[in-house]
């Protein structure tokens, strides 16, 4: 045999083997020959992990592994809540470890100094339970909020005792369907805020799945039946020390079709001022429900374009961003999807009519692929344009990986990097997860993803979680950020925050439009306050807002950067403006 | 004469050795020429199904014995790529096609196991296929992959060309007419579109694809009548079968091991075609004897043939073993309900509800178990129960609204009836009985 052969030979083994404990320990991430793109110097760092900075110690419990059991590789979500009213963002993390782990949920107050306390023992939202998502909202307009969280099974309603701790009402919701995202909304416009609670699939725990190299893995969804989304009246103006839900999902018509549903948003996607529902379902084709203003809803995903991507096919639909990426005054809609998909933007215009244009975008030139779940449109520049995060992770073993793996590491086949996407004006985007190795090159089985400004300096931050991992917080420490302005906007009696007011910013002959709804992203509830970039701006010329009862008001502009809060009826009225 | 004899043995030593180097020289110069081939990869065997890992060795081995067979190197990647091994398979079809320069296949399965890192390479490998196609019928696969490729990338004018090439071999082709479609939709040319659509919406390959399309744009061109009954047209319909690739194909035939055949006989259970379906889990149930899946199927396949008491016994077996599976009560369920045992059925999918209480078709079959039985409160009841949980189940709100509409209770059968309309406008048994029903 020949030296050169000898040589091929033994690089051959030596690279085989060294794949394989890639592989083995710790890669499981795709890196196409294409990424080693030395341009990606010249792009923007925008946040460092700041974990150990805010004192944050979760560590989300799964459960044991090695059973496959559905619901622990669709992870959990996160809130971001100021629980105890003192001005400072609290977070809450969801465990699914099941109901006799042992690991509740973990409720963090965050301190005068900015760091994070864990304050769960006796908080009230210290279950155990296979933790899916969580919704924040006050529900009895009692300037408290209160929290559902939803579970493989059940979902859960916490009232807000108003002293730091919560009463869990017991039996508020029967569904003993396995609920996914939530969202509060007011969909009738009462001035209570109604729930929506997505479900996932009929999922049989006994049912074993496989992967074609015959190996046992996580179910698809297409092996069981999908499930309706849920719609909860909010009846608490009845005794409205008792928060009170009424199951009207079949009045309303929601009941009609069912779906693997998994991710939710609520906004006006019609421009009627009604509170539409979009639910992202998993492989299968998206709902959307159009609010038809007598308490019922139709679904028109089809008519409007969001059912399907471009190619007519459904796609595995995890997380929702909802956001105005194009600046033309109606917002656009985000979907993530599975690595062999693409994550979908879809760009509304005109009202109300949708088109798939992520190729145009930009978006499908990735630096390499993920199963995107928690999503969120954020200007993380705060040029004026917004841009896009996507916390990524598995859900089928990866091909690569090797059979068996120590039990400590049963997660790692599972993990992905997140993705970045910079929006250079008009909807352009260019990924720029290569600068951002804090957020985007520590492999994770991510998930629950949202934005949130936690120290008040009118910059938000991005906090993810993962599967039996950290959760992570992220400060923006982007250099040549622009000015920005952060609003609250307050109901009439400045009780709770108008879930559903939208948002128009006027300056130097431009307008931003934002909308106000936490809920979205992936089992997620995040900062309920609006966050606009501004450039180079330094004053604004006015604000207009859309409360959700439908009444305009405008407020005068000013300087910025500021933060500021907008209560309903402090404005001057204005008969409309779109 | 001594020296005579010297020199002759020498002149033959000289001789054989002129001719060994001769021979040594022209074989080395053969062996140089000969062409370097990589090493097949290596098969991971660690915990994967034993048939799969022996089928691969063999099909490894075979590419050792003659790795100038391209043929070998192609079915080995083939292969590869149906278990799911998306890395090794590549050089193997990189093999394949550099031995076997002619066949499309190579290029073709390469680019769509590269396409999920490498979309623009992948697009390269099959413009490689198509320039080897030799067949029509391979060249308009090739089109359509790289048209509805081009389409998804926001290449258009390469959309544009690949369906149009498609179109010219063959002007009705449903598919290509739906890319175009969905082309001219992205245009805004919605009346071309619509032309497009024209013979699709008849093809039951692209039917009900084509009729979502077609009330897409009648939304866009602000005719929502006109949408919404070719929303309602798409609903009616199943949905549209996959679409037959014939290089995908050849690389499934190639599956083996448990799950495959598994799938196989599930497949052919769901067909109907029980017999077949049972000379597979024969095979399967010897060599997986525990194996509850495989159980499960073959009572279902018993089932099927007609022998509940057969599929009650190998049941009753299996819960032995695994009493929480939700499944083979549901099944045993089924198997006394063939045997006109209602108590003992009705029992059985109430283990299932409570084991699992979204498993819909456990609950609508107790509901028609307690009716058979003449437990009709017991019936409505269970009916009731699963729409609270599953309120998008027609077929159980259609048969409450019957037994309620039986039993004297009009006005809770027009809910109903009502209601399931809402939810399926075209039940014309519904209607029928909506109409009959007392004010």
């Amino acid at each position: 045999m020949s030296s050169t052969r000898q040589a091929a030979i033994l690089s051959s083994t030596v690279s085989i083997g060294c794949v394989l404990v890639s592989i083995g320990w710790g890669c499981q991430r795709e890196r196409p020959a294409a990424q080693t793109d030395t341009s990606s110097a010249a792009l923007p760092l925008w946040f460092v992990d700041a974990t150990s900075d805010w004192g944050l110690d979760f560590v989300h419990q799964a459960g044991p592994t090695g059973g496959y059991f559905m619901p622990q590789i669709m992870g959990s979500g996160l809130a971001v809540l100021d629980f105890d009213n003192d001005g400072r963002w609290d977070l809450y993390f969801v465990q699914n470890g099941g109901p006799s782990s042992g690991q509740p949920n973990r409720l963090y107050r965050q301190l005068p100094d900015g760091r994070f306390a864990d304050v769960t023992s006796g908080s009230g939202l210290d279950v155990t339970g296979y933790g899916m998502g969580v919704a924040v909202g006050d529900a009895n307009n009692d300037g408290w909020v209160d929290v559902v969280v939803t579970e493989y099974g059940r979902t859960r309603l916490f009232q807000n005792r108003g002293d730091g701790t919560f009463r869990e009402i017991p039996q508020a919701f029967t569904s003993p369907l396995w609920a996914t995202s939530a969202a509060f909304v007011d969909y009738d416009r009462d001035g209570w805020l109604d729930l929506v609670v997505t479900n996932y699939v009929a999922y049989d725990p006994a049912r074993v799945c496989y992967g074609s190299r015959g190996q046992p893995d996580y179910c698809h969804p297409v092996n069981f039946d999908g499930t309706v989304t849920r719609l909860y009246r909010n009846v608490s103006f009845r005794q409205p020390e008792h928060v009170q839900f009424e199951d009207v999902t079949q009045a309303s018509g929601l009941g009609r079709l069912a779906g693997p549903g998994l991710g939710v948003i609520c906004a006006d996607f019609d421009g009627d001022g009604w509170p539409d529902i979009f639910v992202a379902n998993d492989s299968h084709r998206n709902h959307l429900w159009i609010n038809q203003r007598d308490g019922t809803f139709r679904e028109e995903a089809i008519l409007r374009g969001v059912a399907y991507n471009v190619m007519g096919q459904a796609e595995a639909g995890m997380g929702i961003a909802l956001g105005d990426v194009d600046g033309n005054g109606l917002f656009d809609l985000f979907v993530t999807h599975l690595t062999e998909e693409t994550h979908t933007l879809w760009l509304q215009s005109p009202q109300g009519r949708f088109a798939d244009r992520t190729a145009r975008l930009g978006l499908h030139r990735s630096r390499y692929r993920g199963t995107g779940f928690g999503t969120v449109m954020v200007d993380v520049d705060q040029d004026g344009w917004l841009d896009i995060a996507v916390a990524n992770g598995r859900v089928t073993r990866h091909p690569a990986a090797l059979p068996s793996v120590a039990p400590d590491q049963f997660f790692v086949p599972y993990q992905e990097r997140n993705q970045l996407f910079w929006n250079k004006g008009q909807g352009e985007f260019q990924d720029v997860s290569l600068a951002n190795p804090a957020l985007c090159d520590q492999p994770g089985v991510w998930r629950g993803l949202v934005a949130a400004d936690l120290d008040n300096d009118g910059v938000p931050e991005l906090i993810v979680t993962s599967i039996a991992g950290p959760a992570r917080i992220f400060r923006n420490v982007a250099a040549a950020r622009g000015s920005s302005l952060q609003l609250r906007l307050l109901t009439r009696d400045g009780r709770r925050d108008a879930y559903g007011a939208e948002l128009w910013v006027e300056a130097a002959g431009r307008r931003w439009y934002r909308l106000l709804q936490p809920a979205g992203s992936y089992l997620c509830s995040g900062d309920p306050r609006i966050h606009v970039g501004l450039g180079t701006l330094t004053a604004i010329d006015r604000l207009v807002v859309r409360w959700p009862d439908g009444q305009y008001e405008q407020f005068p502009g000013g300087p910025v950067p500021a933060i500021r809060l907008c209560r309903q009826g402090s404005g001057t009225p204005l008969p409309n403006y779109r | 004469m001594v020296v005579t004899t010297l020199m002759c043995r020498r002149r033959w030593f000289v001789v054989c050795l002129v001719a060994a180097v001769a021979a040594g020289g022209l074989a080395l110069v053969r062996w140089w020429q000969q062409p370097d081939y990589p090493v097949p990869p290596e098969i991971p065997d660690d915990a994967i199904d034993e048939e799969i890992v022996r089928f691969l060795h063999q099909l490894r081995q075979e590419v050792l014995e003659r790795p100038e067979v391209g043929e070998r190197w192609g079915k080995l990647a083939m292969a590869l790529r149906a278990h799911d091994f998306a890395q090794e398979c590549i050089l193997c079809f990189q093999q394949a096609a550099r031995l076997d320069p002619e066949d499309p296949r190579w290029p073709y399965l390469e680019g769509l196991s590269i396409y999920l890192y490498d979309r623009g390479k992948a697009m390269d490998k099959w413009e490689q296929a198509l320039a080897r196609c030799r067949s029509t019928a391979d060249a308009l696969q090739v089109h359509l992959r790289l048209g509805e490729a081009a389409l998804l990338e926001g290449d258009w004018p390469s959309a544009q060309r690949h369906f149009a090439a498609v179109l010219q071999q063959q002007a009705d082709h449903p598919r290509a007419l739906v890319g175009r479609a969905r082309l001219a939709c992205l245009q805004e040319q919605w009346h071309d579109a619509l032309r497009d659509l024209e013979i699709p919406r008849q093809d039951e390959r692209t039917q009900k694809q084509a009729w979502q399309l077609v009330a897409e744009i009648y939304y866009q061109l602000r005719q929502p009548q006109a949408a919404q009954a070719a929303e309602r047209q798409a609903a009616a319909l199943p949905d549209d079968p996959p679409w037959p690739d014939p290089f995908v194909e050849q690389v499934m035939r190639l599956r083996v091991g448990r799950l495959a055949r598994l799938q196989a006989a599930q497949e052919l259970i769901r067909q109907q075609s029980y017999l077949l379906a049972l000379e597979i889990l024969d095979t399967l149930i010897s060599r997986y004897p525990d194996d509850p899946a495989i159980q499960l199927a073959y009572a279902q396949a018993l089932l099927g043939l007609g022998q509940p008491s057969r599929a009650e016994q190998l049941l009753r077996q299996l819960l032995r073993h695994h009493p929480s599976f939700p499944s083979a009560h549901f099944y045993l369920g089924n198997a006394l309900l063939l045997q006109h045992r209602l108590l003992e059925a009705s029992q059985s999918y109430r283990q299932v509800a409570e084991l699992l209480p979204v498993h819909a078709q456990a609950l609508f079959n107790l509901g028609h178990c307690l009716h058979q039985a003449g437990e009709v409160p017991q019936a409505i009841e269970a009916y009731r129960t699963l729409l609270q949980r599953r309120p998008e189940h027609g077929a159980a709100r259609w048969a409450l609204a019957e037994l309620l509409a039986q039993h004297g209770r009009p006005a809770d059968a027009r809910a109903e009836l009502e209601e399931l309309l809402r939810q399926q406008p075209d039940h014309r048994k519904a209607r029928q009985l909506l109409q009959q029903l007392p004010p």
